[in-house]
């Protein structure tokens, strides 16, 4: 049964949902309470901003040679990606050939 | 997903770095985790987290199971994170937006300790009580109350932006 608003509120759960640090049954749980008690959003949305603030007040840049890597690797699958659609329509031509001829 | 790299890759950087402890392996976490999010963008669901929180547990799990996977925290020196942050590379941490030291002014140490072990640094919460010798519970009030005082820093930073909004105003007005 599902626990009352100020229960999952006050039980810190939602702290952890955010940190990613939460057993399976209680991720279910605030997902859950997600759905039933909507102002639970506001909540969560200003503990997403609090800690996405002090992670970014402890970042560090992304290497440039990365972001490099990146594009490049994005650029072979992209590449990929469109010789295998040309080879899978290949296909299908000469399917549709066959089919025809017989 | 450039997007994604450019948003909130220092961030997740800064993640990575301190869980895995090794530049080479934060570098191969993070094109892994930005690989995963890639994949399984058809799985974010935005009425449950935000991108950037859906995008900081897969950093943390990836980044985790490196560590289990290379036993990182068996092998490595103690010294080896400082070299990381005070490299040249990456030595300009972006704190554009916010000032480190006024966002945590009123964190006490107990409180920061047990927020940068779980949060940044990976740590389970029953390693963070095993490692701070605190009670499980005692994790789980100070990861709240920590959390606490970061969101109340924020209210009273949009509330010092809206009075100073105000005041320009005003002065405006006047004029």
């Amino acid at each position: 049964m599902l626990e009352s608003f100020k229960k999952i509120q006050a039980s810190g759960l939602l702290e952890l949902y955010v940190i990613g640090e939460i057993a399976s049954k209680d991720k279910v749980k605030i997902e859950l309470a997600l759905i039933f008690y909507p102002e639970l959003k506001i909540d969560l949305v200003q503990i997403e901003k609090a800690l996405f603030l002090y992670a970014q007040a402890n970042s560090i840049p992304v290497p440039h040679i990365i972001i490099k890597d990146y594009y490049f690797k994005s650029l072979n699958s992209l590449k990929t990606f469109i010789f295998d659609s040309s080879k899978i329509l290949e296909s299908y031509l000469l399917l549709l050939i066959k089919t025809k001829e017989v | 997903m450039s997007a994604l790299y450019e948003k909130y890759g220092s961030a997740i950087y800064g993640v990575i770095t301190r869980i895995v402890k090794n530049r080479y392996t934060a570098e191969e976490v993070l094109q892994q985790t930005m690989l995963k999010a890639w994949n399984k963008m058809g799985d974010y669901d935005a009425s449950k987290s935000s991108i950037y929180t859906w995008l900081n547990v897969i950093a943390r799990s990836t980044s985790i199971d490196a560590v289990r996977l290379k036993r990182y925290k068996v092998e490595q020196k103690t010294d080896t994170l400082d070299p990381i942050i005070h490299d040249s590379r990456t030595s300009n941490i972006n704190v554009s937006r916010i000032d480190i030291d006024r966002l945590t002014a009123n964190l006490e140490p107990k409180y920061k300790d047990v927020l940068d072990k779980l949060y940044l640094e990976g740590y389970s919460q029953s390693e963070v009580a095993k490692l701070l010798d605190i009670p499980l519970g005692t994790v789980k009030t100070r990861i709240k109350f920590a959390i606490g005082i970061l969101r109340k820093e924020l209210e009273n930073e949009k509330s010092l932006f809206l009075g100073m909004l105000l005041l320009i105003v005003l002065i405006l007005l006047v004029c």
